[in-house]
């Protein structure tokens, strides 16, 4: 198996209709950081993409035989990043060193993360660098309010860009903010206007690089928030589709044993994949100096990494889930059983 | 692929990364991974006692899930390893069961 650090990054830019995806594309393809990118869209819109390399893929999805929406493989993404491939190994076009693909603005994204990730011939050459809703601040509300692909388009996100920020008053933008915070506490949040962000924060979405990770854990691990997003769960309006997306942080004291927490998070993601939106902690794992961080999306589950130092002086296990009406006090226990059967490991 | 067989291999699946000699997404290996593995198999048993199947260790890259009439189906890793649990014993694999919990809860722990 290939290096994981070596393979090619892919950044997923998502995000609703007219939320401002190929704006920010745009202004992020200008900046350095993004001069050896390729790039691959579903559609040309009316914002063209002025970039050496950009490519269009057509939709067509494969769902495999569990029926299970996340676990669908974007045919149409796989031949579109293969044959990328095949010409920058011909030399047919410049050694791109990294990817951004932005999805249609009504898909739900964890397809083409399933898609990165599991596929055998692609997990050989790329791996998913992160992924980068963008949410209209004018319109945000109203879209997570009608449509349940704008939830799941901000539960899955490493990076929520607000964008048209300047359209909207204080109070709008806040409270679309605090919505979007108690939906996924654990993302970074970025405000734009005209597609204008601060690109290298909003690529540091890079879930692969641990020099950059300590931060990111950190902000994860912020409690608070994810006790506020807790606290404001009871939202009584049954037409809103995150109604019962609520989010919890499960702490283990003792040290993790990892073959115990491999045959649990397998097992609850094999029975409520659909339902663990994500999952996303830091573990001290038995017999380990360095933390391991975990972060998963549904059914899919990033290869660990394992970070040079600890964020802060509490060495608690900590993972942080966002999960659609689950039992959290539930999970808390069943991890805390499953690990305490493999306590005696040496 | 499996010479033997023919099972498509996927790579390491991610629960067998991650410890401390698994670094940066690479497997462990030699007596390490087959230690690594058995203890595993001890484990997931623990986890069947309720179960009318097990799991045991196969080449170490596949595992076998064992009905107790006798039928075996082979899988590649952990995931379709609950599958093929659930497909044997007709019992849903949820580590939130409650009976389950209970009985991991009076387990003798298990070790290396």
């Amino acid at each position: 198996m290939a290096v994981y650090s070596r393979l090619i990054p892919i950044f997923v830019v998502t995000g609703f209709l007219g939320s401002g995806k190929t704006t920010l594309l745009n202004h992020m393809l200008r900046h350095s950081s993004l001069k050896d990118a390729a790039v691959l869209i579903n559609e040309f819109g009316a914002v063209g993409l002025d970039h050496f390399l950009v490519k269009k893929m057509d939709e067509n999805t494969v769902l495999l035989s569990s029926g299970c929406l996340c676990c669908t493989i974007r045919d149409d993404l796989k031949s579109a990043i293969l044959e990328l491939n095949s010409r920058r190994e011909r030399g047919e076009v410049p050694r791109y060193k990294r990817m951004v693909v932005e999805t249609t603005g009504l898909a739900d994204p964890t397809p083409i993360l399933y898609t990165l990730m599991s596929d055998p011939v692609l997990r050989n050459h790329y791996r998913l660098g992160g992924v980068i809703t963008t949410v209209d601040a004018a319109n945000g509300m109203r879209q997570l309010n009608r449509h349940v692909e704008s939830v799941r388009q901000a539960t899955v996100a490493d990076r929520i860009v607000i964008t048209k920020s300047d359209l909207v008053s204080p109070s709008v933008l806040t409270g679309l903010e605090a919505r979007l915070r108690r939906i996924n506490p654990t993302a970074d949040y970025v405000r734009g206007n005209f597609g204008k962000v601060d690109v290298r924060r909003v690529l540091r979405a890079d879930v692969y690089d641990p020099s950059k990770k300590a931060a990111d854990v950190k902000h994860w691990l912020d409690l608070e928030a994810v006790k506020a997003a807790h606290d404001h769960k009871h939202v009584h309006d049954v037409n809103r589709h995150d109604q019962h997306i609520h989010s919890f942080v499960v702490t283990i004291d003792r040290p993790l044993d990892w073959t115990a927490f491999g045959v649990w998070l397998t097992m609850l993601l094999h029975r409520h994949g659909q339902q663990v939106l994500r999952v996303k902690g830091i573990l001290n794992v038995k017999g380990v100096d360095a933390p391991v961080i975990i972060n998963g999306v549904q059914h899919i589950v990033h290869p660990p990494i394992h970070l040079a130092e600890w964020p802060d002086d509490d060495r608690r296990s900590r993972i942080v889930f966002i999960v659609d009406d689950m039992n959290g006090a539930l999970i808390e226990r069943s991890l805390a059983a499953f690990n305490r059967v493999g306590a005696a490991a040496a | 692929m499996c010479g033997l067989c023919g099972t498509l291999m996927d790579g390491p699946h991610w629960s067998e990364t991650g410890t401390d000699v698994a670094r940066d997404g690479v497997v462990s290996e030699g007596r390490q991974r087959y230690l690594e593995r058995a203890y595993r198999v001890r484990l997931i048993n623990r986890v069947l006692e309720r179960f009318s199947c097990k799991a045991e260790d196969w080449t170490g890259g596949q595992y076998i899930v064992r009905g107790l009439n006798g039928a075996a189906d082979v899988v590649v890793n952990l995931p379709q390893l609950w599958k093929a649990v659930e497909a044997c014993s007709g019992r849903a694999a949820d580590p939130l069961d409650p009976e389950l919990i209970a009985g991991l809860e009076r387990a003798e722990p298990i070790s290396h």
